[in-house]
């Protein structure tokens, strides 16, 4: 945080002692593009990072413009105000349009023809709704930027919106430096482990997205004042599809590339288009595609990488012990999970059909039977990745039915999925760290939070006894598969884990490998006296680890009991010996 | 009664001219999961050749099949080029064929100047029918874009060659597995689904100016069309242009042009908002 | 143009190198912002000077007083020696926003080619008050915005002394507080819906009521019709024009049976000919720009509401969209404008020859925004040179009242600040040729501006 500032800072002296220098056109030019700057900057914090692909960032900037203008031209000593309001109003558009579409989870091209859409719309109603708009011509003649009735002079304005549009750009570098912009990079990147890990996915894109809304809006409203005038073009598919390419080619998901984008490519225009009108459009559009297929992160992160430098370099956490951890099951009423009668089906295919199953004490409950009886999908009810379409689901006695996977994880319920799911362009530790913030985590609260994350016990047993530990700095992209797959269980112990859900843990794991695995989770369970339910195949693993095994075929308990009552029942046998009965 | 009979009309040429100007956009994004922002600009190069086959003294009923066959070259060349280095990401390819929408126009400025251009009507003056009078070109027009909407649907949908490039293109682990195969299939419903905006820009172009910024006037209306017809059913597009074009004739009778474009604009965001949108797979 | 685009260049130079600086110093700074602040600290030490040195080498970085040394030198070439003393000394420099690219970019080249007769002109002439005039062209690319930024580059960086304009309102209204703030005179030369009144603004282009004031009875005489249907894009500048039209067709006794607006870039106008061909029209006024005029018009024959059925009195139908019309569509129209190269005198004969001589046989027609254009820096310069100074206040002072004859006719600037101009009715005959049918002479704009 305290480096974003000082480059911040360092920044803003650059640009005054530039302007001064410079003084008159240049430096108007230059406020001008940071402006700019700072709304692709903006359009950076809610696509690059929160992954939201909006081509209607132009909403909030427009509607705060217009609003900022309509302010400042009835009452011009409110023009600092104005800022303030602006920012508002963007954070309000952007929360209006956030809250109504992203609940309905669409996919990114939902989003991007929704926002297309809607900035055109604003634009035709810009341009009808001529008494407050001004309509096509739209409103003229607002003062540059003052306080109680002074207008500063050309120059100082030009500085002053400068200085605004840095100290804009600064606190999107702050916020993004803090732990919430490895939450949000978590979210881009694999939307269900994050929900896995308790977060409330939704709501931290929405509040990206005002957040995103109330940047562009305070930008809105100092490019009113920096250009005195707003008209429905700044909707326009022109102005909406360049804020894009500045952030594409600059470079998303950092906060220097959009900067760098917007200046280079509005001072390359600026100067090139009339000396090389057709031509320069035309590189515009050559460079748009070309950066899209060669150097899809963008410019800058590329010259990074080109110089040696990691362009994922981030801020690391410190991993601390927890204080106390949550081990065991929780007081309760009744069973640890239960599910009553549930049913699933995907079309005319019966997955669950009428399933019940409970855990009364804490044990490791292993869920075998053939593909397809339903193993996977039952454990993506039991933690809330798929809904059923009949049948309850308890939690440690709380009903949990049709409730979003993060509402399970926060009541403890963990979960390692059969492919490893990681934040792969984070670290180690950061992954870690990420999980043991799930469990109470709000976009606010990540946003002040310190980078300390108390790791329970468990999980730093696991980081230990795999060698992980010694690794915290390495991409989690990276990493062996195995690594991969002890990492997404440290992941899961991290959190506020009172019961645990395996996918095949020993998938890909040798003979030893898979018995080293079994000798720790039992070490676990019983130390902590964590209740542990995996899904498995592998009878020499099931043996060494189970306590009880459950048997399901066809979406349905076939048996149920410990490993040897199970293995002697006769229609368990039967399916495992391809006899069907 | 006449006016409603002409104002049928006036809808199913509307309905037409969107279906077919909409057809190849619905295609590739049914079959392949791509959005092409770059479709206005396959449909007004096609109106171009249109413009080159008259300049050159020939009859405009030879601009259609060469607009589809100079439209099959381009797109299966950029699919070559372009597309396939990305087609997996949705994401990705709504950036690159943007950029390669600006790349068009600025070559077509560069080819033709931006001066506008218009080719003669093939066949002027109206035709009596269901008791009005109402221009022969729109008939054409009408009888045509239908033909060619439903050939390309029925193409995809029952053909032996349209179920095997559907199944290829949809089943892309499968088909990847299997080899080359899944090249020739998306090179031909990117080349066909280009193909069929070259014949919409050749039979659109003598009813208007042609002009290298011309493409970015039939993209909302082809998007609309997409949107509201359903992403992922390849019939959506003839839903939508029915939709569309009763909404907008609708609009303008009661209101007006300036009305009706915002109401569409209203219908687009509703149905995206309120309708689950799947990018995956296109059924019939 | 080979002067203006080096000046372009030069200028350049500039940016680029404050750009590098800039762009190496954020970079420094915030790419290292997960590093050592300090690292980042050196780095920007030396960028900040890094973009004083680049200027500074060559000229003092106060004020920026661009190309003040070497563009003499480019001035004294470009003079041609004639009879008139040959200007010498600092150049007046006249700025020239126009579109030349985006929707209204068609009409670009023109003013670009007259451009370079304003320079000749004006300096064969002995230029103004013994100084030769050079020519700085900025691109509004027909958006407001970026016209804003054209506006202050002619201003601020290229220091010009007038800006002539042609380009849409909505660049006029952003551009127009520039102007105000540095006090420099502001022509806008391009036909508009009237009202504008400032301090440092002319107007010289058509008004509505110069358009249409004598034409629409006119019109009717010669038609015999009085129903007319108004068609408009929507926006003020055909709102406008329907405003007045309205007035003036009630007051010769006719009658509005419609009047529609359309979005602009609307290409089906099968709906709208259909209530026209219902309306019961017998004249149409259609007030549609480039793309949707000709969609219009090529629609509407085969809706047999084509000319030959209900003729039409256009007001900004030019060569180039009645071109790609054909005559077949527009035969017998009439269009009412400021200017036609068909208009029948020695001095424009001379001119539009010189005109195609000069940029070809299939240049882009010389029309009323070039023609305006050219007027307009005439106007300008007998002005300068009856103030004896470029001090805007003494100009404005010197144009008020100036009468001049150009190739368009006689013109005099109004006390509103507009222009008393010809008006021309132009038919299109059967070989798609303007025939100019009827004129107007000093007409005069129904406005009223005391800044």
């Amino acid at each position: 945080m305290r480096r974003a500032l000082a480059a911040g800072a360092l920044a803003a002296v650059a640009v005054v002692a530039m302007s001064v220098a410079l003084g008159g056109f240049r430096a108007g030019q230059l406020s001008l593009f940071l402006v700019f700057a700072a709304l692709a900057v903006s359009l950076d914090f809610v696509w690059g990072y929160a992954g939201i692909l909006s081509l209607g960032q132009l909403l909030p900037f427009g509607i705060a413009a217009y609003a900022s203008a309509k302010i400042t031209l009835a009452a011009p000593s409110l023009s600092v105000g104005a800022l303030i309001v602006a920012a508002l109003i963007g954070a309000a558009v952007a929360a209006g349009i956030g809250v109504a579409m992203l609940r309905r989870r669409p996919t990114a091209v939902v989003v991007g023809l929704l926002t297309l859409v809607l900035s055109l719309t604003a634009e035709q109603i810009a341009e009808q709704w001529r008494d407050i708009t001004g309509g096509f011509n739209g409103l003229t003649g607002v003062p540059r930027i003052g306080a109680f009735g002074t207008e500063l002079s050309d120059t100082a304005g030009d500085i002053v919106i400068s200085v605004l549009a840095l100290a804009a750009i600064t606190v999107v570098g702050v916020g993004v430096s803090r732990p919430i912009g490895a939450v949000l990079i978590g979210i881009r990147s694999n939307e269900r482990r994050m929900e896995a890990l308790g977060y409330d996915t939704v709501r931290c894109k929405i509040w990206a997205f005002t957040v995103g809304g109330a940047v562009a809006g305070f930008a809105g409203a100092l490019y009113v004042h920096r250009t005195g005038f707003v008209s429905p073009q700044i909707f326009g598919f022109t102005l909406a599809t360049s804020v894009v390419l500045w952030t594409l080619v600059g470079g998303r998901g950092t906060i220097v590339g959009p900067v760098v984008g917007a200046l280079a490519i509005n001072f390359a225009s600026a100067t090139l288009a009339d000396v090389w009108l057709q031509y320069w459009t035309l590189a515009t559009g050559v460079i748009f595609v070309v950066v899209v297929v060669v150097m899809p992160d963008g410019v800058v992160p590329s010259l990074q990488r080109l110089a040696g430098r990691s362009a994922g370099r981030r801020r690391q956490p410190t991993l601390l012990p927890a204080d106390a951890e949550p081990s065991g099951a929780p007081p309760h009423d009744g069973a640890i999970f239960e599910a009553i009668d549930v049913r699933k089906s995907f079309g005319f295919f019966r997955l669950i059909d009428g399933l019940t199953l409970r855990m009364d004490e804490p044990e490791l409950r292993c869920l075998v039977g053939p593909n397809g009886a339903g193993k996977s999908t039952l454990l993506d009810i039991l933690c809330g990745q798929q809904g059923c379409q009949a049948g309850t689901v308890r939690i440690f006695g709380q009903e949990c039915t049709g409730k979003p996977s993060w509402e399970f994880a926060r009541n403890g319920v963990s979960r390692k999925f059969q492919s490893p799911q990681l934040v792969d362009d984070l670290s180690v530790a950061t992954n870690v760290a990420i999980a043991a913030w799930g469990a109470d985590s709000s976009p606010w609260g990540l946003a002040r939070r310190s980078w300390n994350a108390p790791i329970p016990p468990a999980a730093s047993e696991i980081l230990e006894r795999t060698g992980l530990g010694e690794r915290l700095g390495a991409r989690a992209g990276d990493l062996s598969h195995g690594d991969k797959q002890w990492l997404e269980v440290a992941m899961a112990l991290a959190g506020n884990c009172r019961l645990l859900l395996l996918d095949e843990p020993t998938a890909g794991m040798t003979v030893a490998e898979s018995l080293e695995a079994a000798a720790l989770l039992r070490d676990l369970h019983a130390r902590h006296g964590l209740p542990i339910v995996i899904v498995e195949h592998d009878m020499t693993f099931i043996r060494a680890v189970a306590d009880r095994v459950t048997v399901l075929a066809r979406g349905a308990v076939l048996a149920d009991g410990d490993v040897a009552e199970v293995e002697a029942n006769p229609q368990v046998r039967a399916i495992y010996s391809g006899v069907d009965t | 009664m006449d006016a409603l009979t002409l104002e049928l009309l006036n809808g199913l040429s509307t309905f037409a001219t969107l279906g077919v100007v909409a057809l190849g956009l619905g295609i590739v994004f049914g079959l392949m999961g791509i959005i092409n922002l770059a479709h206005g600009e396959f449909v007004m190069i096609g109106a171009y050749v249109s413009y080159v086959v008259h300049a050159n003294g020939f009859s405009h009923w030879l601009s259609v099949p060469l607009a589809a066959v100079v439209l099959f070259v381009l797109g299966g060349a950029i699919e070559l080029t372009l597309i396939r280095r990305i087609h997996r990401q949705p994401e990705v390819t709504i950036l690159a064929t943007f950029g390669l929408s600006v790349c068009l126009r600025q070559v077509a400025e560069l080819v033709f100047t931006k001066d506008f251009r218009g080719v003669p009507n093939p066949v002027p003056g109206a035709t009596r029918a269901f008791g009005v009078l109402f221009p022969t070109y729109r008939y054409v027009l009408i009888g045509i874009a239908v033909a060619v909407v439903v050939a390309t649907l029925l193409a995809f949908t029952k053909s032996r060659f349209g179920l095997t490039v559907r199944a290829i293109v949809a089943d892309r682990d499968l088909a990847e597995a299997s080899g080359i195969r899944t090249g020739i299939a998306n090179l031909c419903a990117f080349g066909i689904g280009a193909a069929t905006a070259g014949i919409a820009g050749a039979l659109v172009a003598p009813l208007g100016a042609i002009e290298p910024q011309a493409g970015l006037a039939y993209l909302p209306g082809a998007f609309l069309v997409v949107i509201v017809g359903g992403f992922n059913k390849l019939w959506g597009v003839v839903v939508g242009a029915l939709i569309v074009a009763g909404v907008q004739t609708g609009v303008i009778h009661f209101y007006d042009a300036v009305w009706a474009q915002i109401a569409s604009l209203g219908l687009a965001v509703a149905v995206l908002q309120f309708r689950r949108v799947s990018v995956e797979g296109a059924s019939a | 143009m080979g002067q203006r685009r080096s000046r372009l260049t030069r200028s350049s130079g500039r940016t680029a190198v404050m750009l590098i600086a800039l762009i190496s110093m954020i970079a420094a700074a915030c790419g290292t912002s997960d590093d050592d602040p300090a690292e980042a600290e050196p780095a920007s030490a030396t960028a900040a000077p890094a973009a004083d040195d680049g200027p500074a080498s060559t000229e003092p970085a106060t004020e920026p007083e661009p190309d003040s040394a070497p563009a003499t030198t480019e001035a004294a070439d470009a003079a041609e020696p004639d009879e008139p003393a040959a200007p010498s000394g600092e150049p007046v420099r006249i700025g020239i926003l126009f579109s030349n690219s985006g929707p209204a970019g068609i009409f670009g080249q023109p003013t670009a080619n007259i451009a370079e007769f304003i320079e000749e002109d004006i300096n064969a002439a002995g230029g103004i008050n013994g100084r030769p005039v050079e020519t700085y062209l900025a691109d509004d690319a027909t958006d407001p915005a970026i016209g804003r930024q054209a506006m202050e580059q002619l201003i601020e960086s290229d220091g010009v002394d007038v800006v002539l304009g042609t380009h849409s309102s909505a660049t006029r209204e952003a551009a127009k507080p520039l102007a105000e703030d540095a006090g420099v005179l502001y022509i806008y030369a391009a036909l508009y819906e009237g009202g504008e009144c400032s301090a440092v603004m002319f107007n010289t282009g058509e008004v509505p009521s110069q358009q249409l004031a004598p034409v629409i009875p006119w019109m009717m005489d010669e038609t015999g019709g009085s129903k007319w249907f108004l068609l408009g894009n929507d926006y003020v500048w055909p709102r406008r024009s329907f405003e007045l039209a309205r007035q003036y067709i009630e007051a010769a006794g006719g009658e509005v049976v419609g009047e529609e607006y359309v979005p602009l870039g609307t290409q089906d106008f099968s709906s709208v000919a259909q209530q026209i061909a219902g309306s019961g029209a017998e004249l149409i006024f259609p007030a549609l720009v480039g793309g949707d005029a000709i969609a219009f018009e090529t629609q509407a024959v085969d809706f047999g509401i084509g000319q030959d059925a209900i003729g039409r009195l256009a007001n900004i139908y030019e060569e180039n969209v009645l071109g790609v019309m054909g005559p077949s569509v527009t035969a017998g129209m009439r269009v009412t404008l400021g200017y036609f190269k068909e208009v029948d005198n020695a001095a424009n004969s001379e001119f539009v020859s010189r005109y195609y001589e000069r940029f070809g046989a299939d240049a882009p027609p010389h029309m009323t925004f070039s023609s305006h254009i050219y007027d307009a820096a005439l106007l300008y310069a007998a002005a300068a040179n009856a103030a004896g100074t470029t001090e805007t206040a003494a100009v404005a002072a010197a144009l008020e009242g100036l009468t001049l004859s150009t190739p368009t006719g006689d013109i005099a600037i109004t006390g509103s600040r507009h222009l008393s101009q010809p008006i021309y009715v132009a038919e299109i005959q059967s070989d798609g040729s303007q025939l100019i049918v009827q004129s107007f002479p000093s007409v005069e704009p129904d406005e009223t501006c005391t800044p």
